[in-house]
């Protein structure tokens, strides 16, 4: 264990949590009690805590997570003017945003992401590391398992795998807690359907919210294709699991699912038997945009908190869909220009399923809880104000009854390094009911596959299974209260039940 | 004879009244009229026309035609004069109605109105003017008997003319004109000739007066005014000479009691005719010059130069030419070096040396309108008073006194300015170079723009990292009531936000700008209360922005900043809720793995309705962020973004500028209070009391955020007591503690007792007497429920306030606000009302 950890000196004020002094790089955070009053434990006067930075940390796993993780630091790279080394590129002088949250600069000015790339098997960060931004990452937060067995798609065996390599991990995200001034939360990228994603992503967020509770726990997590044309027949098995981890373990997940993925590529960018590199590309771009307010600070959604708290109002139900328009790509030319856009078009393709990147079967009865367009470019910013009327008065988009919900709009500059075709472009991130659909799906998959008791050995062979399959009950448990939770929400007596 | 004059008599009685003391008309003046009568009556004079009956009664008629305009008149004359013709065919007619008509004629118009006569004078002239006026050039010149000969009347005439008492004729002080003595007696037709002589030395006096005494107190206009009119003096004193000479060549030459040749009063009054015409004109300019000065002066002056009488039009030009001369030098000096030198205060511009150096820029320099000369354009004017301000400002504030210096135009084009014409064209050149250089000094070496935008982002918060950071550090120190706040520890948190936010890469000329006050702590609940944001500003901008137009930002800032405290704190009970769900979660699972707990069971009613209290707090909590967004991005976006973008608008386009007539430092100041004012008036205006509104609203989420606080303090700690319970009868019940697996759930009985004293604090906090069963006991969540019930009532009263709001824009934030009607539809409504029944009914039944 590191040997900064202090002994246990009081309590937390927010959670009851036991309080450790920690001695950080920048400063010294001590927590006292006054002996004699047992008062309250507050800060020690004197520390003038920098609470602003609001870091996050990347904890990317499994092939799929370190794929998209991948792309998006190159996209963050590109959006800040920082070249592929880590260097501020000579042009990067505009300033006004924000590198800290995502980044921290080493002694030499380095710029060197808050990531750690976590995989089972070596092949995908080899890559990574033969890559232009080889030297982008702190090699020391990268942990490839010596023998690189993977988890062979099993996630028990991603989930034990985690068990055991525990302690180097947590290391790893002790160090980088540690190097942030006030860390915000975590962003978790990977897929819920393999081994590693799934399974060793599992464990992470049941020890980061154990270790970190007071940190918001968001994860970027990659829906399976659905459609069976899966190579992993044991998905469903893997997605359940992992969803109860994500029902319960985490702050906020937003849903990206592969065939809306795939369709997207193939239908709104033109590009037929396209590869991972362009529905990595989109996940990319959904998560530069998603945390362009925290990166160009403007009036509002500043922090993660700010950005995410509006999105949901009931904490069980924290799913979120995204939508992004107008879609850009390397044959950008291909693609079917779109010439005029202003915020209201932004905005009314946002709600269209087609720019959507979950594949939900909605019904009559699905509704919003809430939405947040982030909108990039140059925009007159009064123009939000009427759009958002406009949508109302067309009555675009179906809101939940018991409450009052709408859509927040949030304006963010675009990065002046990235020369675009579209004067302006918005993401949506969406709090649907729809997305019981999807959750279905898994269900249904799950028992079609549970009934015949197929293909468990595998899993048997695992500890967590070897006394039973009871996890498997109660995750199926805990996806269903999900699904009943987001069907609640549709009724209008939701709130007096 | 005795016939005649008994007739005279009563003719003119009639006229004048009786001959006894209360007529105000003398016995002389009466002999005199008389005797007029009598020469009028012997003379025999030739009629003009022939006596043609019928022509004259024609005449009559049409007269009549003319003058009424019905002809009613004219007919009832021409009834008359037939039953007149009837009555009596033989007789002559003619002189009766040639006479009448003659008489009606010279009362409806007189010849001498266009002489102003002193209006005492008037009276007892009428029958004398109407006598004198039909019989004046007819009359053969009256051989009464004088007692005064013409000579002397010259002699005394010459005296008059240059002022001074003749012998005959004196100053009458009372009625400021020249008689003649009464004792003269003169035939009527020279004393008429005289009293016309005598107004030459009236005016004269008058103008000779005014030159001695304005010419030397007066302002320099009038002085210069008066040296013209010295000159205009002179060559009347030229003529006074002549006649003199003349007349003393006539004494010299004739013998006394012969009568004179030469020079006649008839003679003098043809020399005169054209003087008299100028001192009259003069006169008339200096007596509506007086108690005048400076551009008055001028204004006065020139309306004499609008005549169609090119005799008028030349003296006044010339005297308007002449007067001018200082003004114009008191312009030229303004708008060349930007200083007034202006010692009689003449020109238009007022300078108030009272006026302290903050408020230079507005207040120092004034345009006083009853000065400027009415021939001068009033943008002219305008632009007159700009330069020099202009010039002025850049010496005095700007620290560009070497610019000016280089702008000085050659003395040549000084010299040219005089001119109307080139002062105009010189104006317009100039006043677009100096307005320029105003404005570019202004902006690029002040950066004026630059610190309006840095305005925003620290006094409207655009710099949302640095307010987060802001809020967050003062967090624990400003909640605390009571205590007092040094402004040195403020801004020391100031600066910390600063370095730990984005505007640490922002120029420090603008940084160091920041500032904190401390008001007044009189009502101030806590820290926030007190805590203002400032931006100090120096010269010269700060003389541009008045500290009025702070205070708009400073209580702009003070609410924003409390817009944003209360979303900050409800984002902080939303991260607690989140946790807290997921930490129960968490529990629930882990007592469920570790054993099927019979202790659960028994609690499971009161877990299900403490789920209840949670969720509709939670539901509560996401209502008002709801809202909070809202309110932020309409007030962001649309009034501050709105209006920023239309001030830049407004600044940078050349066509708008020209349309809105908003041109150099005056037009960016209206521009620019427009944008705060405009955005003042739209969040916190007092006509649409919605400020206020808000502010009780924000206090409501508040509250609600305290209680709902403490009920999650109160759950936190309820939940560590059960799973330290759990455990004991866990390590009771199986003696060894084998499960949970690492699961950090803490070093229990090290903090047991501890615990005790954090749940007997809360009971005292809470002042309930009634045991406490736990957490979410009655009284908090009867607090929970009202706070939401407060919420909801405010908000759905802001609503309906928003939609009778005449202004259609405010409909639209209304419905912003109720985006998916909640609170319209009914339901909302519906659900404050539920709200506050059931925590009516939890508070009076109890559980």
């Amino acid at each position: 264990m590191p040997n900064h950890r202090l002994d246990i000196i009081g309590f937390d004020q927010w959670f009851g949590h036991p309080v450790q002094a920690k001695r950080t790089t920048t400063h010294t955070l001590l927590w006292a009690i006054d002996p004699m009053a047992m008062t309250f434990i507050r800060p020690l006067d004197g520390t003038s805590t920098l609470l602003m930075p609001r870091e996050i940390i990347t904890v990317q796993a499994g092939q799929c997570g370190n794929q998209i993780g991948s792309e998006f630091w190159t996209q963050l790279c590109t959006e800040h003017g920082i070249s592929p080394d880590g260097t501020l590129e000579e042009f990067a002088t505009e300033g006004g945003d924000r590198k800290d949250v995502f980044f921290y600069q080493a002694d030499d000015d380095h710029y060197i992401p808050r990531s750690i790339l976590i995989d089972l098997e070596p092949r995908v960060i080899e890559n990574i590391m033969k890559s232009p931004y080889a030297n982008l990452y702190n090699p020391e937060n990268v942990y490839r398992t010596p023998d690189g067995g993977g988890a062979g798609n099993n996630w028990a065996s991603g989930y034990h795998q985690g068990e055991k390599i525990c302690e180097d991990i947590i290391e790893m995200l002790d160090r980088e807690a540690d190097n942030s001034d006030s860390l915000e939360g975590f962003n978790l990228l990977h897929s819920i359907a393999g081994g590693t994603g799934s399974g060793l992503g599992s464990f992470l967020l049941e020890r980061l919210s154990d270790q970190y509770p007071k940190k918001l726990l968001q994860t970027y997590s990659v829906f399976p294709n659905t459609d069976g044309s899966s190579d992993v027949v044991v998905q469903p098995y893997n997605s359940i699991l992992a969803l109860k981890r994500l029902t319960q373990n985490a702050d906020c997940v937003v849903v990206l699912d592969n065939s809306a993925l795939a369709r997207i590529v193939a239908d709104r960018l033109h590009i037929q038997n396209a590869d991972f590199v362009q529905t990595n590309q989109l996940v990319a771009t959904v998560m530069s945009s998603s945390t362009t307010t925290l990166r160009y600070p403007s009036y509002m959604n500043n922090d993660l908190v700010s950005l995410i708290a509006p999105l949901i109002p009931i904490p069980k139900c924290h799913y979120l869909m995204t939508s992004y328009t107008p879609f850009t790509s390397d044959n950008a030319e291909k693609a079917k220009p779109v010439l005029k856009t202003t915020v209201l078009d932004v905005m009314r393709r946002l709600l269209q399923p087609k720019n959507k990147m979950v594949s939900t079967v909605p019904n009559k009865r699905s509704c919003y809880l809430s939405i947040l367009n982030i909108i990039q470019g140059d925009v007159d910013p009064t123009e939000v104000h009427k759009s958002l009327l406009r949508i109302r008065e067309r009555r675009i988009a179906q809101f939940i009854p018991w409450g009052p919900a709408s859509i927040q709009v949030s304006l963010t500059r675009k990065s002046p390094y990235v020369p675009s075709h579209h004067r302006v472009s918005g993401l949506m991130m969406a709090n649907n009911t729809g997305i019981t659909s999807l959750f279905k799906r898994t269900l249904d998959d799950y028992d079609r596959l549970r009934k015949r008791n197929a293909f468990l050995d595998i899993y048997k062979r695992e500890p967590m299974f070897s006394d039973g399959l009871d996890e498997f009950d109660h995750s199926r448990e805990a996806l269903v209260d999900l699904i009943n939770e987001y069907r609640a929400c549709e009724q209008p007596d939701y709130l007096c039940k | 004879m005795a016939d005649l004059s008994n007739a005279l008599e009563a003719f003119v009685t009639s006229f004048l009244g009786n001959n006894d003391q209360q007529s105000n008309v003398l016995p002389q003046h009466r002999q005199s009229i008389m005797a007029m009568c009598r020469g009028i009556i012997s003379s025999n004079i030739a009629p003009p026309i022939g006596s043609n009956e019928k022509s004259i009664s024609e005449q009559i008629q049409k007269d009549l035609i003319l003058h009424h305009p019905n002809s009613q008149q004219a007919l009832k004359f021409k009834y008359l004069y037939e039953k007149l013709k009837d009555i009596n065919p033989d007789r002559d007619r003619w002189p009766i109605l040639y006479y009448m008509f003659q008489c009606s004629h010279q009362v409806t118009e007189p010849a001498f109105g266009r002489i102003e006569y002193p209006p005492e004078f008037k009276n007892s002239r009428g029958l004398e003017d109407i006598l004198r006026a039909s019989a004046h050039r007819e009359l053969p010149p009256s051989q009464t008997m004088d007692n005064v000969t013409e000579e002397e009347l010259i002699r005394d005439i010459i005296f008059v003319m240059q002022g001074i008492d003749g012998k005959h004729i004196i100053w009458d002080n009372r009625r400021q004109v020249y008689i003649i003595q009464n004792n003269v007696v003169i035939s009527s037709n020279l004393g008429d000739l005289t009293r016309r002589l005598t107004e030459v030395g009236r005016l004269y006096r008058y103008i000779r007066d005014y030159v001695e005494e304005e010419g030397q107190s007066g302002g320099l206009v009038t002085q210069s005014l008066c040296s013209s009119l010295q000159e205009e003096l002179r060559q009347y004193y030229k003529l006074v000479a002549i006649l003199e000479a003349q007349q003393a060549k006539v004494d010299l030459d004739t013998l006394p009691g012969e009568s004179s040749s030469g020079l006649t009063l008839r003679r003098i009054n043809t020399w005169i005719t054209e003087p008299l015409h100028k001192l009259r004109l003069i006169d008339w300019m200096v007596e509506k010059c007086k108690e005048c000065k400076g551009g008055q002066t001028l204004s006065k002056i020139h309306t004499f130069t609008v005549n169609g009488d090119p005799f008028i039009q030349e003296v006044s030009n010339k005297l308007l030419a002449a007067a001018s001369e200082p003004f114009n030098d008191i312009l030229v000096r303004w708008i060349t070096i930007g200083e007034l030198v202006d010692p009689h205060e003449e020109c238009f511009i007022r300078e108030n040396h009272e006026v302290p150096p903050q408020d230079m820029w507005r207040n120092r320099y004034s345009l006083d309108y009853d000065m400027i000369p009415i021939y001068m354009d009033p943008e002219i004017t305008k632009k007159i008073f700009l330069i020099g301000k202009s010039l002025n400002f850049l010496r005095m504030a700007c620290n560009d006194a070497d610019w000016v210096i280089e702008q000085e135009a050659p003395s040549q084009v000084i010299h040219g300015l005089r001119n109307p014409t080139a002062l105009d064209a010189f104006v317009n050149s100039v006043y677009s170079r100096v307005s320029k250089r105003l404005m570019e000094v202004l902006m690029n070496k002040y950066r004026l723009m630059e610190h309006i935008s840095a305005m925003k982002r620290y006094l409207l918060l655009e710099q949302g990292d640095f307010v987060l950071a802001l809020i967050e550090n003062m967090g624990t120190q400003m909640d605390q009531p009571g205590r007092i706040h040094y402004r040195h520890n403020l801004m020391a948190t100031v600066e910390t936000a600063i370095r730990s936010s984005n505007a640490q890469f922002d120029d420090s000329e603008f940084l160091r700008r920041i500032d904190v006050r401390i008001s007044d702590t009189k009502h101030a609940r806590n820290g926030w209360d007190v805590f203002n944001l400032r931006y100090q500003l120096d010269a010269p901008l700060s003389y541009l922005l008045s500290e009025n137009t702070l205070n708009y930002y400073y209580k702009l800032s003070f609410f924003l900043l409390r817009l944003k405290r209360v979303g900050n704190s409800l984002q902080m009970l939303w991260h607690r809720q989140m946790v807290s769900a997921r930490l129960s979660v968490w529990d629930k699972n882990k007592n469920r793995e570790s054993s099927s707990s019979k202790t659960g069971k028994k609690n499971n009613d009161s877990e299900n309705r403490i789920d209840v209290i949670f969720v509709n707090a939670k539901a509560a909590s996401n209502e008002m962020i709801q809202f909070i967004q809202q309110l932020e991005r309409y007030i962001y976006l649309k009034v501050i973004e709105g209006a920023w973008e239309k001030l830049k608008k407004v600044i940078n386009d050349p066509i708008a500028k020209i349309n809105k007539d908003t041109t150099g430092v005056d037009g960016w100041i209206s521009a620019h209070n427009e944008y705060i004012v405009g955005i003042y008036r739209t969040l916190l205006g007092k006509r649409l009391n919605y400020g206020n509104i808000l502010t009780r609203v924000f206090d409501t989420i508040l509250q609600f955020c305290a209680h709902a606080n403490e009920l999650l303090d109160d759950a936190i700690i309820q939940s560590r007591n059960k799973s330290k319970n759990n455990a004991d009868s866990q390590s009771a019940n199986t003696g060894n503690n084998s499960g949970g697996g690492g699961s950090g759930s803490g070093p229990k009985s090290n903090f047991s007792e501890f615990l005790e004293k954090m749940n007997s604090k809360y009971k005292t906090k809470l002042g309930d007497a009634s045991p406490m069963s736990g957490f979410g006991n009655n009284i908090q969540e009867e607090n929970i429920n009202k706070a939401i019930t407060k919420f909801r009532e405010q908000i759905c009263d802001l609503i309906r306030i928003l939609v009778e709001h005449p202004d259609t824009e405010m409909h639209f934030l209304a419905v912003s606000f109720d985006f998916n009607e909640f609170y319209s539809s009914g339901v909302g409504r519906a659900a404050a009302h539920r709200t506050s029944i059931t925590s009516d009914g939890i508070g009076g039944g109890g559980r």
